[in-house]
């Protein structure tokens, strides 16, 4: 069974693919079904994951050896390009994770978009693009070569589009849709000319073997740096980081069981896979190219960047889907803040955040999936998404302020629950490699703490201040509530820094084995320490503020930091500078390229078109229906026949007369057509 | 000066050419016609000086002439018929505007 699993691991691709295109082409007119056969497909590829799963702790080398295979894709020149896939640790957790995650979505939404199985083909085309969606990211993460994975990566993009755009008929969802489209293209740019630099130099685009030409020197220096840079483009855009973020939080306009799956749990966290991924040439990019930065310290930069600014955003918004989608942007940076960490010694640099990022995208896809269907569950029942329209909702939804409250704990860093564990391992690498990202992070953390717990107590305590009667929802969007909080809480035990499981699964092996110093040195308790106050000092101002159902010290606060709060609430302006930025220099140049392309190749274009035109209405007068023209044509014709065969006709001697016949024939016409056209002037002269 | 074979065959030439002129000039139906009955005339005279100077003993380009002649008296009436129709449906017998055959 296992073996079996492992050997067809491309079956978990190949499900959900199948399913989006049994449901396109045969079952839409049928939403049920069409929900049933989606749901299925991903129930198989989950049961395979997790025997892939299982396969890999106990023997990785096994899984990595009999599950790659590949296909041939094209040849270009004396070049193969294959879609070719591996499954090695990172990809085995993936999968695991997108397949558990899709599922469950899956389920929520079959009550959440209950109100849709009537509404023509539209449930089908949810369950579809739901289906496209999971195909796209499991190839994503299934792949050992950059042009797949840049094909996954455009269709996870795709299928995001379409997801945020499901309700395409209210403006908001389709203008997002473009914006988060839009976004992730200028993120993809950069992203291919990226894998273009690494394919020029290298001349393969499989993963391991690109590092491994990179050692031997094929592609170094600042080349490689900028390389590397172009590459995280891609993942700045697809993770929402500083500055493409902006997109993620428009992107909730879609469904909210969409806004779990995709831009909390698995698309977002792309980025992050994607980086992780090729470590080992972000490694080998130390040379320092951009601003005295090698590739990581500019992808930690962004990464701090993205986390603290998210956070302060977070703090003020009122919209609850807004909130938690500013706190996956802030964790996302997180992230990627750890996977810039680096020790270098005499000549090699290592990650020390490797472990630690995936570690914390691991858990953190658990309980951002979770609270964005608590979210998901207040939404169906209030039908708003203010959150000062909620409140007092513990009472009236128990199970759902409880697994919220499981999952903001876990995020907050509650001790014991996921998120402790994992923020324990970022914040462990970078009091390591960088004292001042530490603070930094702290800090971030120490706002995410109050700023979820805001979310909390405002939503579920206090006094309900919304109209209409809430109530829990059924048991298909309470059971992956439930079953979320459990890893929730307790998946973190896998990586505690006493017994670092996880640690052993994942780890960053360089190309060039060298002598690595062993930095497993166990918990670190000012690390811990930290953590502990950071929640602490966290939920404390959010229970001081907002615990007690009286908000007056929240609003005297916000009036005495006015400036802060503004800029917190208005998101940075970013959103403004875009739009001026677009406004005033992108339409600038779009218009004084249209005006080139009006008048420099249209009238190129043009001008050939009309010239044959001309001819063409020249040619035409030939054709006027007059007998005594065509006549004429035939005898002229008939003329110049005689003329070119008087060899053959052997009546070469009267060549000339046969020339004169034609000059004299041409002369008297034209002393037709102006006689005539004199005695028709004098005629209208005398008769005028 | 005698006569010989080639003045026959320079007026026939002339007339062909003028005939042919008339054709392709003539404003009017009829002098069409008659411009084409110039143009037999002008090939008759041909065939009956080649009869007359190539092969004096036989009568065969005499003989296509009387053919021609009957012909195209034929054929004039016929056309004749025509040009009465056009007249009927165009109210003109000017073939300049008569190109119905542009469209």
């Amino acid at each position: 069974m296992i073996d079996f699993a492992v050997k067809n691991a491309w079956l978990v691709v190949a499900l959900p693919f199948l399913s989006a295109l049994i449901i396109t082409f045969f079952t839409k007119t049928n939403p049920l079904l069409s929900s049933r056969i989606s749901r299925l497909a991903i129930f198989i590829a989950l049961i395979q994951s997790t025997l892939i799963g299982i396969a890999s702790i106990s023997d990785i080398q096994y899984v990595i050896k009999n599950s790659a295979g590949s296909l041939r894709w094209f040849t270009s020149g004396d070049v193969n390009f294959y879609i070719s896939w591996k499954v090695d640790s990172t990809t085995a957790l993936m999968i695991f994770v997108v397949t558990l995650i899709s599922f469950l979505v899956q389920l929520y939404s079959r009550e959440y978009m209950g109100e849709y199985i009537n509404k023509g083909n539209s449930f089908s085309r949810y369950y579809a693009e739901l289906s496209l969606f999971s195909f796209s990211m499991l190839l994503l993460v299934f792949t050992d070569n950059f042009l797949v994975l840049y094909a996954g990566w455009e269709l996870v993009g795709v299928s995001s589009f379409l997801l945020i755009g499901y309700f395409y008929d209210k403006k908001s969802a389709a203008v997002a849709a473009k914006k988060a489209f839009l976004a992730n293209r200028v993120g993809d740019f950069g992203f291919l000319l990226g894998i273009l630099l690494v394919f020029t130099y290298t001349g393969t685009l499989n993963f391991d073997v690109a590092a491994n030409q990179i050692a031997e020197g094929k592609l170094s220096g600042s080349i490689l740096t900028i390389s590397a840079i172009l590459l995280f483009f891609g993942a700045i855009g697809k993770s929402g980081q500083f500055p493409l973020h902006v997109w993620l939080p428009d992107a909730m306009e879609g469904p909210t069981p969409v806004s779990a799956l995709i831009h909390a749990a698995t698309m977002v966290a792309a980025g992050v896979y994607m980086v992780a991924k090729i470590m080992t040439i972000f490694a080998q990019a130390e040379f320092p190219a951009l601003l005295g930065m090698n590739a990581l310290d500019f992808v930690a930069l962004i990464g701090g960047i993205t986390a603290i600014m998210a956070a302060f955003i977070a703090v003020t918004q009122n919209d609850i889907k807004k909130i938690l989608a500013y706190s996956t942007v802030s964790q996302l940076g997180f992230m990627m803040l750890a996977l810039g960490m680096y020790t270098t010694d005499v000549s090699h640099i290592h990650p020390v955040g490797y472990t630690a990022a995936i570690f914390h995208l691991f858990t953190h896809a658990f309980f951002k999936a979770m609270l964005f269907l608590c979210s998901g569950s207040v939404i169906h029942a209030c039908h708003t998404q203010d959150i000062w329209e909620m409140g007092g909702l513990r009472k009236k939804m128990p199970i759902t302020a409880i697994t919220c409250l499981i999952g903001t704990a876990a995020i907050s860093g509650f001790p014991l629950t996921a998120g402790f564990w994992s923020k324990d391992a970022l914040l462990d690498s970078m009091i390591i490699a960088n004292k001042f990202y530490f603070i930094l992070a702290s800090i971030a953390a120490t706002l995410t703490a109050f700023y979820m717990f805001r979310l909390y107590f405002v939503t579920f305590e206090g006094e309900y201040r919304g109209h209409g009667h809430p109530h829990e929802p059924g048991w298909r969007m309470k059971f992956p509530l439930i079953f979320l909080s459990i890893p929730s809480l307790l998946i973190g035990f896998v990586g505690t820094p006493w017994a670092n499981y996880f640690g052993h699964f994942i780890t960053y092996i360089p190309v060039v084995s060298h002598q690595v110093e062993e930095h497993h040195h166990g918990p670190n308790f000012l690390v811990m320490g930290t953590s502990l106050l950071i929640f602490i000092v966290g939920f404390g101002l959010a229970f001081i503020l907002y615990g007690k159902g009286n908000y007056n010290k929240a609003n005297e606060l916000s009036e005495k930091l006015k400036g802060l709060y503004k800029a917190s609430l208005n998101k940075l302006y970013f959103d403004e500078i875009y739009q001026y930025f677009i406004d005033n220099f992108i339409l600038v140049l779009a218009k004084v390229s249209a005006l080139f392309d009006k008048f420099g190749l249209d009238l190129i274009v043009n001008g050939v078109s009309q010239f044959f035109v001309y001819l063409g209405n020249l040619i035409r007068q030939l054709h006027n229906g007059k007998v005594q023209h065509y006549l004429l044509g035939v005898i002229v014709a008939l003329l110049l026949m005689i003329f070119s065969y008087t060899n053959y006709l052997k009546i070469v001697e009267y060549k000339n007369y046969i020339l004169l016949g034609l000059l004299i024939l041409f002369v008297l016409f034209i002393i037709k057509d102006i006689g005539e056209k004199v005695i028709n002037n004098l005629k209208n002269k005398f008769l005028s | 000066m005698s006569i010989t074979l080639y003045h026959y065959l320079i007026l026939a030439a002339i007339l062909f050419c003028i005939g042919i002129y008339g054709i392709l000039t003539s404003k009017h139906a009829v002098r069409v016609l008659m411009s084409i009955e110039i143009a037999f005339a002008g090939v008759s005279i041909n065939l009956v000086a080649f009869s007359n100077y190539i092969t004096p003993g036989t009568l065969a380009g005499q003989i296509f002439t009387l053919f021609i002649m009957t012909v195209s008296a034929a054929e004039a009436g016929v056309a004749l018929a025509i040009i009465f129709n056009i007249y009927k449906n165009f109210r003109t017998v000017d073939i300049d505007k008569i190109d119905l055959m542009k469209r």
